[in-house]
């Protein structure tokens, strides 16, 4: 066939991922074999039938809809959707999706299987793009969106940057022994120092010349008489932007990497300033010396600057979340700072926690404040005058540095949330104990806590007895996953003809309602279910895959809907931003690209999958 | 035969072809869409293969205009089947004798190029053989082939199985409201069945379009593609 000849065909499909990938002559060539049907409002196209040639369909226009046995929705399509993928893959054994049924009268293009596979043994790299696995797709439209490349250095592992080098030495080995082993033999400028497989210490040159040398200490004496004791040290894991606020954070030049115990590697300010500019640590830096509200306000630009970098520098989304997180919380203990400079230091031992998505170091340029005041019990009636003008100063503050007031007043501002520690662990014991309506909010807002400022010990008794009510009491988990599971993700709504579930036909798509809290509750109910005390969404799937609660292909997908939607929400934001517009969540379906509709519609059906899964698993109902 | 059936058009294209004989050795690419056994009254419309199709003129009149293209697309078993499709550009400037169009010796170069009107028409012929021909308001196609048929081969108008899905859809108008002013166009037809609008026309698209608008009609029908054929074509017979 000429090109001319069917170009609506070939147009139509050579728009559509996966075929937008191929090249024209291959979208051209597909395109003469492809065979067209109409199938009628309810009627079923059955892709299990043994005895005809198998395809992959294309609706061309109209609607389908895939259900379950259970008779759950599994997916809706919509013109450029595509089905039929498990067929491509003769591994998949899935009983589902064998099955769509036209909710409007649907125009489909049928591909034969055979041309695909023809195609595929010429050129397997195109096979990629069709995999059958939602998962597999995921992950590929990441690579697409987000390739590694480029990150600076702050948004870099530790691993990645630190040296080898680095020596390792025993407690009772003498002074001139260990400077030996350091300039000698490792010609490293540090040590770490080991007393029964532990690490106990930590010397550097500058505390030799400072500790030795300036005192005339004996140097035959054990090197423990002069080291740091319990150092600092770093994950290889780690980014580079937390070592690097933890070195200036305590005035430190060397930070051991460490990992099970055992020394890996040595990061050093020297490895940080090499090359690279780090905006954020720079940020960072100006916040702490910022004396006013109305100086901390003026660096706001700055942040908007750093959140559009990191998008743009195609940064993986958990670390996004996880360095905004740490400019918000510089900012936080900015504020406590100044307002102590100003009220003397606090009259009791204190906690300024954070909540939601702040201690889940999932901060993005919407997150507005969820934070509370744990205090000590024995707060005197005094002291509590005190820490109301704390609370006060500090949310003011943030408010004027662009970060909310928390609508819903989980902010220490409201006396409920500025308790002594024994209040504090009544309230996750009546919330557990029967977790209804307010309750209900108030410990999904509170269940992950991370302390910002003060004594965390507070934090780690109020998690400890959280856990302890948790276990004790069975129906708990149950509730998390009924309110879970209200709400679910929109498979419909690319079509404006197709209601949503909700009734509602609502013009744009609230990502954070309806797929990015979907996750998150889940991940939460997992982290409980297996008693881990990890924040982080993606720690706490991984710590539910590590206790065997979740497969490891479940997991796979949906870490890949999990990023894919974080980065498509960030790219709107920053979108937005750019435009001058205030960033919202609200996303209009009409921008999406065929690309992100197919991502985005995979990462829904796999969110109302894991949702059935909770359910069945905890849901007890 | 039930007196009904007689009467059938069905029956009564029949007839006609009995009557047609095609001697001339010229047309024998019309033999078999002339002669070939019609659909069996009971047959199904999913049992039946089509072939849709639709030419570009320089006007209306078979007479004064000119053909400039021929498209044609196959359904069989309820499918569209664009590696059987065809687009024809014909060329008229060289004078081609009718006598040197050979069936069926068309190369893709021939149809880049553009082939004789001869050429063309016996190709068309002999792909379309024992289909039923589907166009969307045949008029001009008829007129065209018809004119054809006379001017080169003086035959009187081919008795073909026409189905034209005009015809179906102003039966479904009229049926619903007898009085009503409904847009009949392809593009207006498809419109009401939801079917997407195509940007770009040429006579392979808008034979594309017919034939998709066709399986959209076929499902209207009461019993859907298990209606029999008979009264698809009885149904889309001119008032």
């Amino acid at each position: 066939m000429d090109e001319s000849l069917l170009p609506n065909v070939i147009q139509f499909i050579g728009q559509i991922d996966p075929f937008d990938k191929l090249p024209k002559a291959v979208v051209r060539e597909l395109a003469e074999v492809v065979k067209i049907i109409y199938v009628a409002q309810g009627e079923v196209v059955d892709l299990s039938a043994d005895n005809q040639e198998k395809h992959l369909y294309i609706v061309r226009s109209g609607a389908m809809e895939q259900r379950k046995k259970s008779g759950v929705l599994r997916a809706r399509l919509e013109a450029e959707d595509l089905f039929g993928f498990t067929f491509l893959d003769s591994d998949v054994d899935d009983d589902q999706g064998y099955q769509a049924t036209a909710i409007e009268p649907c125009l489909l293009y049928l591909i034969p299987h055979s041309a695909l596979q023809t195609l595929f043994t010429k050129t397997p790299e195109y096979a990629e793009h069709f995999a059958s696995q939602a998962q597999v797709r995921l992950n590929s439209a990441l690579d697409v969106v987000w390739s590694n490349k480029e990150k600076g250095l702050f948004i870099r592992k530790v691993k990645d940057v630190a040296s080898g080098r680095i020596a390792v030495v025993t407690a009772d080995m003498s002074i001139q022994a260990v400077a030996h082993e350091m300039r000698m033999i490792k010609r490293t400028s540090c040590a770490v120092i080991y007393e029964d497989d532990k690490i106990v210490g930590l010397i550097t040159d500058r505390d030799m010349t400072k500790r030795v040398i300036v005192e005339g200490y004996p140097i035959d004496k054990p090197i423990k008489d002069v080291m740091t004791s319990n150092p600092l040290t770093v994950a290889p894991e780690d980014l580079v932007l937390q070592a690097a606020s933890l070195m200036m954070q305590y005035n430190v030049r060397n930070l051991p990497v460490v990992e099970n115990n055992k020394v890996v590697g040595l990061l050093t300010t020297t490895h940080l300033v090499q090359n690279h500019r780090m905006q954020a640590i720079f940020l960072i830096e100006k916040i702490k010396y910022a004396v006013s509200v109305k100086e901390l306000a003026t660096l706001n630009p700055e942040r908007q600057a750093i959140f559009e970098a990191l998008v743009e520098g195609k940064v993986v989304p958990e670390t996004i979340g996880k360095v905004m997180a740490m400019i918000f919380d510089a900012y936080t203990r900015r504020l406590i700072n100044i307002m102590i400079d100003q009220l003397g230091e606090p009259p009791c031992d204190f906690a300024w926690i954070v909540a939601g998505s702040h201690a889940r170091n999932e901060v993005h340029c919407l997150t507005d404040q969820d934070s509370a005041i744990v205090l000590a019990d024995n707060v005197t009636e005094n002291d509590r005058i005190y820490f109301k003008h704390l609370a006060d100063f500090v949310t003011q503050g943030l408010d004027r540095c662009d970060y909310p007031l928390c609508t819903g007043n989980y902010m220490p501002t409201t006396d409920k949330w500025r308790q002594p520690l024994s209040m504090w662990k009544q309230y996750y014991k009546k919330w557990v104990a029967n977790p209804e309506y307010e309750r209900l909010l108030n410990i999904s807002v509170f269940l992950e806590i991370r302390t910002v400022f003060g004594n965390q010990n507070f934090e780690h008794e109020l998690h400890e007895s959280m856990h302890t009510h948790i276990r004790e009491n069975a129906e708990f988990l149950g509730i998390l996953v009924k309110d879970a599971t209200n709400t679910n993700p929109p498979l419909g709504i690319f079509n404006s003809l197709v209601l949503e579930k909700s009734g509602e036909n609502n013009k744009t798509l609230n990502i954070k309602k309806y797929a990015i809290n979907l996750i998150i509750d889940l991940a939460r109910i997992y982290a409980l279910a297996v008693g881990s005390d990890a924040l982080q969404t993606e720690a706490r799937f991984q710590a539910a895959n590590n206790a065997g609660v979740l497969s490891d292909d479940a997991f796979q997908n949906i870490m890949g809907a999990y990023r894919f939607i974080l980065s498509f929400r960030y790219s709107h934001q920053l979108t937005a931003l750019k435009e001058g517009k205030i960033p919202d969540n609200h996303i209009n379906p009409d921008t999406f690209g065929s690309f992100e509709r197919k991502h985005l519609k995979d990462a829904f059906r796999i969110i109302a999958d894991q949702q059935d899964a909770a359910k069945l698993r905890f849901g007890n109902i | 035969m039930s007196l009904l059936d007689y009467f059938h058009p069905l029956s009564a294209l029949k007839r006609q072809r009995e009557n047609y004989l095609v001697k001339d050795s010229l047309s024998q690419s019309l033999v078999e869409p002339t002669s070939a056994p019609l659909p069996e009254l009971k047959a199904l419309c999913s049992e039946v293969t089509y072939l849709a199709l639709d030419i570009e003129t320089t006007g209306f009149d078979p007479v004064e205009d000119e053909i400039l293209s021929m498209g044609w697309v196959v359904i069989k078993n309820q499918q569209i089947d664009l590696a059987n499709s065809q687009h024809v550009y014909i060329k008229h400037c060289d004078k081609v004798k009718p006598e040197s169009a050979v069936i069926n010796h068309i190369t893709p170069q021939m149809l880049a190029n553009g082939v004789s009107l001869h050429e063309a028409m016996s190709y068309f012929f002999s792909q379309l053989g024992d289909k039923v021909l589907v166009v969307h308001g045949s008029v001009i196609e008829a007129g065209f082939i018809n004119y054809y048929a006379q001017k080169y081969w003086q035959l009187p108008p081919p008795p073909l199985l026409w189905l034209d899905t005009l015809c179906l859809e102003k039966h479904f108008a009229t049926a619903i409201d007898h009085y009503s002013d409904v847009d009949l166009t392809l593009a207006g037809t498809r419109k009401r069945y939801g079917l997407p609008e195509y940007n770009s026309h040429n006579a392979l698209v808008d034979a594309l379009g017919a034939a998709e608008l066709l399986l959209a009609q076929q499902k209207r029908l009461s019993r859907g593609s298990r209606d029999s054929f008979a009264r698809l074509y009885r149904l889309s017979q001119k008032k």
